[in-house]
This record gives C-alpha cells, sequence and structure tokens, in this order.
C-alpha cells in the first residue's frame, strides 16, 4: 500500500481504473458462468427426463412381450445422443433386459437405487425411470449420461470471459491512458508551476485552465493565490527599493553633514535622542587633543569646567526631554590645559511625524569676547556704581539750592522785591530741573548696562508696579489705563518698569483736552512679543518720529509738557540693549501709539550678539 | 516719643523738623550727624535706662563714618530696638537700596527737590506712626 501511495498520480490513476475493470469483469463473467451452468443442468436434467420417458414408454411392449431385441432396438436410438454412455432395460428382479453402450465404451448398467430419480455419479449423470403400463410396474430403466458436454460448455464460457477480459482491460488501459490526461495533467502543471515558483521566485508564472471541475477551480484559486503572492512580492520589491534610495540618501546626506562638519572652522557635535553625543568634528578632535572615541557618549563631560559641569549636564537633559533648544555657556579644557570660554547650542532635527531624530550643535570659541564682556561688565558695574553716588552726592545740594530757594521765597516774601522774587522763583525752578536731569542722567546710564539679573519676568507684575508709582499723575489727570494679560520676558526688572513708566507717564503728560485713555498690551511674533502703549492724546507728527527718541530732544517748551527730554531716550536705549527695537504710530491730535518688542529668551539675544562678535 | 534721626546734612535735617512740627506730630527730634553717632546713641538706650530710648527712627543713607543700612542692622539686631519701626530717608533712587531697605523692615522715602513735595513726609510719617500703633 505503501508503495502504491508512493507512484505517481498518472500510474495510480491507470492502476485504479485497470483494478477496478477488472474486478467488474471477473465479477460479472463468473456470475454468468455460473447462472449459465446452473441453467444447463437444469435443461439437461428436464431433457434427459423427457427422453427416458420417451424411451421407457417405447419399451414397455418390449417388456410386455419379453422380447429383448425390440428393447435393444429402442435403446440403440441413444445413439444420437453422443453424450449417453449407456443404457439398460432392467426387468423386476434388476437384471438386464436390454442394453445399450456407446460405441468404444464398454460400460455395464449404471447403478440406480430407485425409479423415477436423476443423480450424479462419479461417472456422470444417471437417469432412473420406471417402465409401467397401466400402473403396473414392468421394469426399469436406468441411463449414463457423461458430463464431458457440461464441463466443454464451462470451458468455452471461461474461455470467453477471459477474452472479454482481456479485451476490456486493453480497451480500458488504452481509454485511460487517452483520459488521464484530463485530471493527471492540471495536476502535473500544477505541480511544475509550484516548483518553477519555489525555484525562481518567478511570480508571474500561471497555470491553464483546462476543466470547470474542481481541478480547474483549484487551478483558478492557485492563479489567483498566485496574482496575489505577485501583487504583494512587487508592492514589497518597491519598498525594499524605496528604503534602499532612502537609506543611500541618508547615507549620501550624513556624508555631506560629515564633509561641512569636519570643514567647518567651528566645533561640531550631534547627539542621539538620548541626548548620548555621537559624533565631534576634527575641530573637537583637535581642540582636545584626544581622540573621537574619547568624546563620545558622556565622556566629553571631563573637558567641562568642573564649575560649569553641574548646571551643563542640567540645562543638557532639560532640552533632551523636552526638546528645547540647548544654549549654554561653559569652559572646556584646551589640550594645552587652558580652559576657553564657548557658546554652545544644539538644536533638534525632528523627522516627520514631529519625533527628534537627532541633535546638532555646535561650540563657538568665546574666550575673548567672554573676557571682554567681563570687563566691560566690572566696568559697567564700576560706572553704575559711580553714577549713583554722583547722583545721589549731586541731590543734596541741589536739593538745598531749590528746597530753600523756595523756603526763601514764602519766608521772606515781603523782604525780597518783585525782581527778587523772580530770581528766587528761577533758582528754585532751575534746582528741580537739575534735579530731575539727574535722576533721568542716571536712569539713561542704567539703561544702557545689561543687569545680570536679566530672568524671566512677569510684565503684568512689573506694568502694575509702575502704575502704583504713577498714582499720583493718574488721579490728576483722572487717567484711565486698561491692559491686557501681559507675559513673561527676558529683561531686567527696572529697566522694564522704565519702559511702562515712561511710556504711561508720556501719554498722561502730553494729553488732550479729555481725560487720558490709555491701554497697554503685547502680541507674540515670531520668537519676539510686541507691546504696545496706545493713548488718546495729542500725538506726533510724522516728521518726529524719529527725532523724539534722541537725547534732550523735546518738542515742547511751555511749562504744560515739562520734562528733560531724556524719557524715551531712555526707552530706546533699553530696547536696544535687549535687542528689540521701539517706534511710534500717530494721528496727530487722535492720539499716539508706542511700540516695542522684546525677545522671550534673553538669553538668545545674548548669544547672537556673542556669535556675531566671535565671527 | 522719641525719634532718632540720623542725618548729616543740616538743611535736609530742618526741613525734615519742619515738615514733622507742621504735621503737628508729637515727637522729641534726637539728630546725629553721622552712623557711629547714631550707632553710640542706640548702646546707650540699650545700656542707660535714663537714657532716652528710640520709638522710631528715620536713617539717611549716606551718612559719614557708618553708613546708614549698617545703623538700620545694628537697630535689627538689638535686644530692645529690633521692632522699632524705621523710615530710610535719601536721595538714593537705586533699586538695590530699595531692595536692601525693604529686606531689613524699613519703609522708604526719597527726598524729593521742591518744597512741597519734601513736606510730604509729614503725612506719610504720620500714616507709619498710625500703621505701628504708635498714634
Amino acid at each position: 500500500m505503501r508503495a502504491f501511495r508512493e507512484i505517481p498520480i498518472r500510474q495510480k490513476l491507470m492502476a485504479i481504473v485497470m483494478a477496478s475493470t477488472a474486478a467488474a469483469l471477473l465479477l460479472a463473467g463468473t456470475g454468468i458462468v455460473a447462472f449459465d451452468s446452473f441453467l444447463y443442468r437444469r435443461d439437461l436434467e428436464r431433457d434427459l427426463s423427457a427422453l427416458a420417458r420417451i424411451i421407457s414408454d417405447n419399451c414397455t411392449a418390449a417388456l410386455t412381450f419379453n422380447d429383448p431385441r425390440v428393447a435393444a432396438d429402442t435403446l440403440n436410438a441413444l445413439r444420437a445422443r453422443t453424450h449417453v454412455v449407456a443404457a439398460c432395460v432392467l426387468g423386476l428382479d434388476g437384471s438386464a433386459f436390454a442394453r445399450y453402450s456407446r460405441q468404444n465404451a464398454n460400460a455395464g448398467c449404471p447403478q440406480s437405487a430407485s425409479a423415477d430419480r436423476t443423480s450424479f455419479a462419479a461417472g456422470g449423470l444417471v437417469v432412473s425411470r420406471a417402465i409401467t403400463l397401466d400402473g403396473h410396474r414392468l421394469g426399469t430403466l436406468v441411463m449414463l449420461y457423461d458430463l464431458g458436454e457440461i464441463s466443454e460448455r464451462t470451458r468455452l464460457l471461461g474461455l470467453t470471459v477471459l477474452g472479454v477480459l482481456l479485451i476490456s482491460s486493453l480497451l480500458a488501459w488504452l481509454l485511460s491512458s487517452l483520459l488521464r490526461g484530463v485530471i493527471a495533467n492540471p495536476i502535473s502543471q500544477l505541480v511544475s508551476a509550484t516548483t518553477s515558483v519555489s525555484v525562481t521566485s518567478d511570480y508571474s508564472v500561471r497555470v491553464p485552465k483546462t476543466s470547470g471541475d474542481e481541478l480547474g477551480q483549484l487551478v483558478d484559486r492557485f492563479n489567483e493565490m498566485l496574482a496575489s503572492i505577485e501583487s504583494r512580492d512587487r508592492i514589497l520589491r518597491t519598498a525594499l527599493q524605496e528604503r534602499g534610495e532612502a537609506l543611500r540618501d541618508a547615507e549620501r546626506a550624513r556624508e555631506r553633514f560629515r564633509f561641512m562638519a569636519e570643514s567647518m572652522p567651528q566645533k561640531i557635535f550631534t547627539a542621539a535622542p538620548d541626548g548620548s553625543i555621537d559624533y565631534f568634528n576634527r575641530q573637537w578632535v583637535e581642540f582636545t587633543g584626544v581622540e573621537f572615541e574619547q568624546l563620545t557618549g558622556e565622556r566629553w563631560t571631563r573637558f567641562v569646567h568642573p564649575d560649569d559641569l553641574e548646571e551643563n549636564v542640567v540645562v543638557w537633559r532639560r532640552s533632551v526631554a523636552s526638546g528645547e533648544p540647548f544654549l549654554f555657556q561653559h569652559r572646556f579644557r584646551r589640550a594645552d590645559g587652558a580652559w576657553r570660554w564657548h557658546l554652545s547650542r544644539a538644536h533638534a532635527m525632528r523627522d516627520a511625524e514631529g519625533r527628534i531624530s537627532m541633535w546638532i550643535g555646535s561650540n563657538t570659541d568665546i574666550h575673548e569676547q567672554k573676557e571682554k564682556e567681563q570687563e566691560l561688565q566690572r566696568a559697567n558695574d564700576d560706572l553704575q556704581q559711580f553714577a549713583y553716588s554722583a547722583s545721589h552726592d549731586l541731590q543734596e545740594p541741589i536739593r538745598n539750592v531749590a528746597v530753600y530757594s523756595e523756603i526763601v521765597l514764602r519766608r521772606y516774601h515781603s523782604v525780597v522785591d518783585e525782581d527778587g522774587r523772580q530770581f528766587l522763583g528761577f533758582l528754585a525752578e532751575g534746582g528741580r530741573r537739575l534735579a530731575t536731569l539727574v535722576d533721568d542722567l542716571l536712569a539713561y546710564t542704567r539703561a544702557g548696562v545689561l543687569e545680570s539679573g536679566a530672568t524671566r519676568i512677569s510684565a503684568s507684575a512689573v506694568l502694575q508696579n509702575a502704575l502704583s508709582n504713577l498714582t499720583e499723575a493718574i488721579r490728576e489727570s483722572r487717567a484711565t489705563v486698561t491692559f491686557e494679560p501681559l507675559p513673561d520676558v527676558f529683561i531686567g526688572e527696572a529697566h522694564l518698569h522704565q519702559l511702562f513708566q515712561n511710556l504711561i507717564g508720556n501719554a498722561i503728560k502730553y494729553r488732550g483736552e479729555d481725560p487720558p485713555r490709555i491701554h497697554v498690551s503685547a502680541e507674540r511674533q515670531g520668537s519676539y512679543w510686541r507691546f504696545s502703549v496706545q493713548d488718546n492724546g495729542i500725538g506726533i507728527d510724522v516728521q518726529y518720529r524719529e527725532k523724539i527718541f534722541g537725547v534732550f530732544k523735546r518738542l515742547h517748551h511751555d511749562r504744560k509738557y515739562s520734562g528733560t527730554g531724556i524719557g524715551l531716550a531712555i526707552c530706546q536705549r533699553v530696547v536696544d540693549r535687549y535687542g528689540g527695537r521701539i517706534w511710534v504710530e500717530s494721528i496727530p491730535g487722535k492720539g499716539a501709539t508706542f511700540f516695542f518688542t522684546l525677545g522671550g529668551q534673553a538669553s538668545e539675544v545674548e548669544a547672537r550678539t556673542l556669535e556675531s562678535a566671535a565671527g | 516719643m522719641n525719634l532718632l534721626l540720623a542725618e548729616d546734612n543740616l538743611p535736609d535735617a530742618l526741613l525734615l523738623k519742619e515738615a514733622v512740627a507742621q504735621e503737628d506730630l508729637p515727637v522729641r527730634f534726637y539728630v546725629e550727624s553721622d552712623g557711629e553717632k547714631a550707632i553710640e546713641f542706640i548702646a546707650r538706650a540699650e545700656q542707660d535706662p535714663a537714657a532716652p530710648s528710640p520709638h522710631v527712627a528715620l536713617l539717611d543713607l549716606n551718612l559719614p563714618k557708618v553708613d546708614g543700612f549698617d545703623v538700620l542692622r545694628r537697630i535689627r539686631g538689638s535686644a530692645r530696638f529690633s521692632a522699632v519701626p524705621v523710615l530710610v530717608v535719601t536721595s538714593s533712587d537705586s533699586p538695590a537700596d530699595r531692595k536692601t531697605a525693604a529686606e531689613l523692615g524699613a519703609r522708604y522715602f526719597r527726598k524729593p527737590a521742591s518744597y512741597s513735595d519734601f513736606l510730604k513726609i509729614g503725612p506719610f510719617l504720620r500714616s507709619f506712626l498710625e500703621e505701628h500703633g504708635l498714634l
């Protein structure tokens, strides 16, 4: 059975067809032979029985008249039946009255047990028949009939069946040889197609459909399966190809970046999204005097000044966590051991989904600038201290002159004449103006100095503070000051205070007929905030819009609009210092709006200044 | 009520006295013309029960020898007088000075350059004293 399973379908089909044909024919042949044999025997028995009756009837007279010769003649008629071997007419005593035997056969009378019986004996079929006359038994006829006829017939039938079997088998073999292709061919084609696909991976082959039966459906499904695999294969190939191209593009881009980074005079680094540094350019290697491998990961921290390291790491981790740009000033150790100030900045590169793919950073040597800056800071501090002392020391005598000339004017009013009173008035007024000038000059000096305390402060809080200083002026002028929520900005608190106080103070001072209505707001513009202070005052003629920001520049000389002409110059200086801009838009007679911009990140402003200085 | 005034500029001292007089405040002035003398006044008050004790102090900042903030610190460090209300009266407009004064629990009054403005220190002082339950 196992061997059968292993043979090809073709042979299997043949074997099945041949086996079933042979089995069917064999069964049918056997049935026919058996049935024919049964029918023949039955007919033979009837035939012989009828023959026996005729013979026995014809022998009645011979027995009655005891004439054996007549009986023998009657028996001799059996010659016509070649298969009758012997026949005897027996008397009542069982002795042979007459006998017949076939030529060449010397057989005795066959034995018979009783009359009217047909039985098969060893020699053949024995037929016994009682010979009677009018109900009286006269004797018995016994015949022996050989079975040669039956055997011959059976042999002939067997031969016929065998012949039919052979011819049928041959026919079956021929037919199945012709028809087995109907089943086996599509299967073979399927097999060869699968073999070809598995060997060549060519999914474009298709098996031709030759029938509408299950095999045809199998071919259809197989073809559909191949088509689906082919389309998937194509998509996969395209995707792989695109990926390959993308990888090559990325590699080219990397190469280009490396080339650029290596040829830059600046120190360049890149970091993985987790913040570990994975690349330093040649300038880094030259600066530190160690190989690239000794800088990557966290190893670069060994080259950061111990005083800067902790904050450096904190700021870097904060950027890595938030994705915000990294900006830091710190000292790095050069190969000769000298510490050099650097300005480092890094920006996150993001992919199409907005995820950080890498960090790119630069480190600019700002050592000279930093030293100059520190010198400048010291000089500034000294100047500031000097300005305070000078201002303070000047204020005292000025105040004495102003206040005491006023006292003299009041208390000794009757002692001096009209001229004297006027002159004392000049003294008092001059002293007051001088005091204001000294204050304003101090403020102007301070406006040019970057306060080291420039931090993120709430502009709203500073505005409230400035307004509380202006309470008196607001009350007197019946001014209304409204404002929107203001942002946090990076600026020295005193500087912003100065801006608000001067601009709102001006808005009150240069009012029209109506009580002043002043509105303060801020609007985001890129990385800057644009503040505005809007009033309904007398406004400024277009030709003076630049001039008003100059030192000691005033447009009015009447007492109504008193001032030193330094307020807007201070504002300009403060805004300049933080990299911003100040300007005015106005319709004379209708009001003016002063605008100024401030960066959200003062450090950015500072960094830009430092980098441009470092080239 | 004893008022310790540390002021080296006589014209200012006179003006302050006048402002107080115009407001009709019930105070007796003890004027010290430098920081050292002001500190000595406090030390005397601490040691000698018979010496006058300050109930309120007006301090100029720019004083000879020892500056006003040192006098203020001496008062804040004193066992007896640490809670004495102090008003810094100065020509300085420095934010740093304003900040230091606030940190040491003192109020700040900037001397103006006009007579009428200067006299405003009278009502200012009255409300200051009222705030501290001295009036």
